[in-house]
């Protein structure tokens, strides 16, 4: 018996591999799907033109699409390592920060578009590297930093105090459209940054975007820059995130991610 | 054609087995860390060097059934017995024993950071490239009749302990050694058959083979299996099948084939057949004490689903066994393959044994698509 989700991908993977034919669909477990198989690709980009093809698997999760799939490479051609933006554990590809890959992939949100609009840039950059030397299209820093410019990036702000106002909206989970932007140009929020943040809010969850402006905190903190009261979170918030981690820590042995703590100090 | 697909796959297999290993310099990583354990405990300043501590290893590290974590970012589970030789039940509590060891340990300099407690146990975090997380478990023998099984074989009695639990009132019984020497009788004449060959190939006698540079088709069979099982029960860790079933069921299953295939078929069929049921209990007793129920977390109120999945997961076992073995070619094979073990560790063990199985692939050359990027975004790094 097929179920909805099943349908789904299915059907999204014949127009996968109307494109991409070397790639094919397995139902490992029931209810666990996997994509394994040759991908090519031949890209233009900068004047450059690069043809190529990759072994890859593709893992999708359970609340696909919800999620976007994991993706690694398994040829061996890609050390896993963070430098190549590999995660050395289950070696996936760091696409880019989580929230920047659902928000690329919930505007289409098809096995094609993920392959296409996210796995083939990403192995492009690989290969052009390896020829040119640089990244074609930039990196972010790894780990902490690299947070914090993502969302430099997508408030199109540089000042910490100003990012980290408008990420304290999503960590707070408190939009209010009347007050002023924390982006200091002196506009009310649904005039300025508020469209962005109703758009960006509902593709992670409060906790998630609370982690994010904590790990920013920390690395601002770490860095040596003079953060004033402005960011400290509300006592309910700061309670609810300790009940948070005490309940990772009990459920780690159980596999559930955990959170270590050195990301609030 | 048949027998074709045999040796291949008993290649893989035997290969995968090998890449599950620990790696000689982890086991003797290993070794020299606990060893290093049981001097502190020894020394002569040592609070606790009147008792006789003794330390020593239990569990897959003892069988030489151990594996890889599925990440390889994850810990080893290294379970160790530390017994107080001269200590008698009467003359210690359950919390006094567990606290001479732990305020020995943390004593220690490096020790008292990466020590932290268990209900049972003591556990060593180590932080270094090793990776492993040592589980040592205070004991003292158990030398009264009442102490040990009466239904427990009396060669395997000698080296019953009793442990701590910090939320039972009664001392626990277990004998990690009298187990270990079970199994190892369970596989004896493989295993002197393959110590025999081992040595002949190393020019040397039989006693200067350690027992864990050997490993039988048994032990091989049960890496094989645990890994499959890790991969099926990925998502699925509450109803997970513990080690020791297992181990158990595989042992008492095993009978002494040389060919790992053969093991593993006649493994994998005989298993249910040890499952016993006791007043409509479902039983799988220790075999060095009958008594204790290795199963019995399979109660049908708690777990309703645990058995069941148990059976479900030997089935696939046997029918992912009978897949391979009807596979069309190699490359059929590792496809087969790949989903149960992980397609990075099948690659891998692929490529070892036969190194130019992708050049045979004949990969159709299709043309590549032309895509073009827009707005790409930047990759990032944890």
């Amino acid at each position: 018996m097929d179920n909805g989700r099943g349908k789904l991908i299915r059907k999204q993977f014949d127009d996968l591999t109307r494109i991409h034919s070397g790639l094919e669909l397995s139902e490992d477990f029931p209810n666990r799907w996997a994509i394994r198989g040759n991908l090519s690709f031949d890209v233009t980009y900068a004047g450059k033109n690069i043809n190529d093809t990759f072994s890859i698997l593709i893992s999708i999760p359970k609340d696909y699409p919800q999620s976007p799939p994991a993706i690694q490479e398994t040829g061996g051609r890609i050390p896993r390592a963070i430098d190549y933006h590999i995660l050395p554990d289950a070696g996936n590809f760091c696409l880019s920060t989580p929230l920047r890959v659902r928000l690329k992939f919930q505007k289409n949100p098809t096995l094609l578009y993920f392959v296409n609009g996210l796995v083939i840039p990403f192995l492009f950059s690989f290969s052009y590297k390896k020829l040119y030397g640089n990244m074609p299209y930039g990196e972010f820093s790894h780990g902490r930093l690299g947070i914090f410019e993502s969302y430099q990036e997508l408030f199109g702000i540089t000042e910490p105090h100003a990012v980290l106002g408008l990420l304290k909206i999503l960590a707070e989970d408190c939009y209010r459209g009347h007050l002023p932007c924390p982006c200091g140009n002196g506009e009310r929020i649904r005039h300025c940054h508020g469209r962005l943040i109703r758009e960006i809010c509902i593709y992670q969850s409060q906790d998630e975007f609370l982690l994010d402006y904590l790990q920013c905190i920390t690395y601002l903190n770490k860095s040596g820059v003079n953060l004033d009261k402005s960011v400290l979170l509300s006592k309910k918030v700061m309670k609810h995130w300790k009940r948070l981690t005490q309940g990772f820590d009990k459920n780690k042995k159980r596999g559930t991610e955990s959170v270590k703590n050195e990301n609030i100090e | 054609m048949i027998s074709k697909r045999h040796d291949d796959l008993r290649m893989l297999l035997q290969a995968l087995a090998e890449f599950l290993d620990i790696s000689d310099t982890q086991y003797d990583a290993a070794v020299s860390h606990y060893k290093a354990v049981g001097e502190w405990l020894n020394e002569e300043n040592s609070s606790i060097v009147k008792h006789d501590p003794n330390i020593y290893s239990q569990g897959s590290f003892r069988l030489g059934t151990m594996i890889k974590p599925i990440s390889d970012g994850d810990e080893y589970d290294i379970d160790l017995v530390c017994e107080l030789k001269n200590l008698r039940k009467g003359e210690v509590s359950q919390k006094q024993l567990k606290d001479m060891i732990g305020d020995r340990l943390k004593e220690n300099e490096r020790y008292r950071k990466i020590i932290e407690e268990c209900n049972r146990c003591w556990k060593l975090k180590y932080s270094d490239a090793t990776r492993f997380h040592m589980d040592i478990l205070p004991a003292i023998p158990a030398d009264t009749v009442d102490d040990i099984s009466p239904t427990t074989d009396p060669e395997l009695s000698f080296s019953a302990i009793l442990i701590t639990d910090k939320e039972l009132r009664e001392w626990q019984r277990s004998n990690p050694i009298g187990f270990a020497e079970w199994f190892k009788e369970r596989m004896r004449a493989q295993f002197e058959a393959m110590r025999m060959l081992v040595a002949k190939s190393l020019r040397a006698t039989v006693e200067q083979i350690p027992d864990y540079k050997v490993k039988t088709p048994l032990q091989r069979s049960i890496q094989i299996l645990k890994r499959h099982r890790d991969i099926m029960f990925s998502d699925d860790i509450d109803d997970k099948p513990i080690s020791i079933i297992i181990t158990t069921l595989a042992a008492h299953a095993y009978n002494n084939e040389s060919d790992l295939i053969d093991a593993l078929l006649n493994i994998v069929s005989g298993m249910p057949l040890y499952i016993e049921y006791r007043d409509g209990v479902t039983y799988i007793p220790n075999p060095t004490n009958p008594l204790e129920n290795f199963a019995d977390k399979w109660n049908p109120k708690k777990h309703p689903r645990r058995e069941e999945k148990f059976r479900q997961w030997l089935e696939q076992v046997q029918t992912d066994l009978d897949v391979a073995l009807r596979a069309d070619d190699l490359h059929d094979i590792i496809k087969k393959l790949k989903p149960r073990f992980g397609d990075n560790l099948i690659n891998k063990v692929a490529t070892t044994t036969f190194p130019d199985w992708r050049s045979s692939a004949g990969v159709s050359a299709t043309l590549a698509p032309q895509i073009s990027i827009s707005k790409p975004i930047k990759p990032w790094g944890k």
